[in-house]
């Protein structure tokens, strides 16, 4: 086994970008991107529609070649490592050949992940039990519910315990409760021998499952955000805060924030460190606390902040 | 956690893509051929293409029975090869389906080579077993020759649909346009000294594939082995520029 795919960064963009070149004009889907992800993390990559996240996975798995800087992944070009070690990755569209079976698309993507043929029918038993799918076994794959596909790209994911796991918007069109299931599922596979990618519209989603999220917008990385650990604290966030009974004399402690109703306060943002500041204040003054909650979380804050900024730059340029 | 290198179990997965070949491809091939011999033959048994003179299957001479296995065999190749190649790699580039295949530890060479040469063993099948279609109905003709010449056709015509399916999506449409044009090409400029005679040998070498039909047809001696080699050749030179193409191009459009 070669010695890089162990230890530091195993996915390394440095400077990449990549432009479609026209007869009529150039388009810069990603623009000098320079991200480390390392093993036994779970990163996340975040953007508006159009900002590159796609593109950005294509480069990783060496669909597309970059136009500038360099890219490895386990220390090797990333198509070198997926023809050598395989990746478990879930495209946004999920594309099956439609009258491919269930239990048959799952045994060909099987065979090529190098499964070993006597093992391709436990495993893919396994996986369509662990995901749900025992119902639909003998469906054509063009019978399937949105939800249903997206649990078959799933499942075609994971037939191999591979140390790169890419997923490009895992919970779309999943339930409710196959959107839990699959935090649990990612919780499993969190490992500090693998390495998981994962890109979405969905803010929460990222906040609640990866360590840190890269903001992307017009083709850069905006800003990383640390959403697990000691920084998420210092992570500014407005927050709302509602008082159970008198409000007027704590008015001076409140003066910065945004009254909505009687009881009811706007605060600006603030840290971890300052909201507990001015809660304890409040106790002290004898006020009662009937909630406080964030406005929005802070990784929404962040995205927020970045695809502002960006835009403004775009339309400064 | 497995990190060892590891391939795609090609082997096995060569039985999917023979699979999809003769569920789909094959039954249009054989449907197609079928049509075509009885609109050639009914004819000539009926009389309208001889005269007023009727046959029956028994009494057709046997020049028009050998001429006839020749021009099917010429037509069953093309079509064939036609529909083996059609898209093998431009439809799995447009419909996105490359994503998770080649997110898998295999090279898009190796698979495409696996797939050409799983059809090229349906299309086999299939001529073999139109082969036996033709003895029952018409002669026992089981040349040795068949198998060589069926083999290399494919690779010559399946040679340069593969690689034009690397190039576009409109494959099957260039290919039939490349054939004609070769055909064309090569009787109208193929002796010429000048600029047109050394541009034509750049064309597939079309006008050497009715010498394999006659000879497998036994109507004619000598088995013509230059033709054999230039237009297994041609079509093996065709073939290895596709999988250049496909191991130096990028595998997602956009």
């Amino acid at each position: 086994m070669a010695q890089p795919l162990t230890g530091g960064a195993f996915v390394q963009l440095e400077g990449v970008g990549k432009t479609y070149r026209g007869l009529r004009r150039s388009v810069s889907a990603v623009v000098d991107v320079t991200l480390d992800i390392g093993l036994g993390e779970v990163f996340g990559l975040a953007g508006p529609n159009g900002a590159g996240k796609s593109t950005l996975i294509a480069l990783v798995l060496g669909f597309l070649k970059p136009t500038s800087g360099t890219l490895r992944v386990g220390g090797y070009a990333p198509r070198t490592f997926v023809e050598r070690y395989g990746v478990g990755y879930l495209s946004e569209l999920v594309t099956i050949p439609p009258r491919w079976r269930l239990e048959e698309a799952l045994s060909r993507y099987a065979l090529l992940a190098g499964v070993e043929p006597d093992r391709v029918q436990s495993r893919v038993l396994a996986l369509v039990d662990q995901l749900g799918l025992a119902e639909h076994w003998g469906k054509q794959i063009r019978q399937l519910s949105k939800g249903n596909l997206q649990r078959v790209g799933l499942a075609q994911a994971l037939l191999h315990d591979e140390q790169l796991l890419i997923l490009d918007e895992p919970t779309h069109g999943l339930d409710p409760v196959w959107t839990q299931r699959f935090r649990e599922i990612v919780g499993e596979l969190r490992s500090p021998e693998r390495a998981i990618f994962i890109a979405s519209h969905n803010l929460d989603e990222l906040q609640r499952i990866a360590d840190r999220v890269a903001i992307i917008d017009h083709g850069r990385v905006q800003r990383v955000v640390q959403t697990r650990g000691a920084g998420n604290a210092s992570v500014s966030t407005p927050y709302r805060l509602v008082l159970a009974g008198e409000s007027d004399k704590v008015r001076d402690l409140l003066s910065r924030a945004t009254q909505s109703s009687p009881n009811e306060f706007e605060l600006s943002s603030l840290s971890v460190e300052e909201l507990n500041v001015l809660l304890r204040a409040l106790l002290d003054r004898g006020v009662q606390i009937a909630a406080v909650s964030p406005v929005y979380s802070s990784l929404e804050q962040q995205f927020r902040e970045a695809v502002d900024e960006a835009g403004n730059r775009e339309r400064a340029h | 956690m497995s990190i060892a290198r590891r391939h795609a179990r090609l082997g096995r997965y060569f039985w999917w893509q023979l699979h999809d070949y003769m569920l789909h491809q094959a039954p249009a091939t054989i449907a197609i051929m079928l049509l075509w011999s009885y609109l050639t033959l009914a004819p000539i048994l009926n009389g309208s293409m001889t005269a007023g003179r009727r046959f029956t299957i028994a009494t057709l001479p046997e020049n028009v029975v050998r001429s006839f296995f020749a021009d099917s065999l010429g037509s069953l190749l093309l079509l064939a090869t036609l529909f083996a190649t059609n898209g093998i790699v431009a439809t799995d580039r447009r419909t996105g389906f490359y994503r998770f295949y080649f997110a898998k530890p295999v090279s898009a060479p190796r698979f495409y080579t696996n797939a050409f040469v799983a059809n090229g063993f349906g299309v086999l099948l299939v001529s073999l077993m139109l082969l036996v279609v033709f003895a029952a109905f018409l002669r026992p003709i089981f040349p040795a020759s068949f198998v060589p010449v069926v083999a290399a056709m494919y690779l010559a015509y399946g040679g340069v649909g593969f690689l034009l399916s690397t190039l576009w999506r409109f494959d099957w449409l260039s290919l039939v346009t490349v054939a004609v044009i070769s055909t064309i090409g090569w009787s109208m400029w193929g002796d010429d000294p000048g600029i047109a005679g050394i541009l034509v040998h750049l064309l597939p070498p079309m006008h050497l594939t009715s010498s394999l039909y006659t000879f497998v047809a036994g109507a004619t001696d000598g088995f013509p082995w230059g033709a054999q080699l230039w237009l297994s050749a041609y079509g093996a030179a065709c073939f290895l520029l596709g999988l250049w193409i496909l191991r130096t191009r990028s595998l997602a459009s956009q």
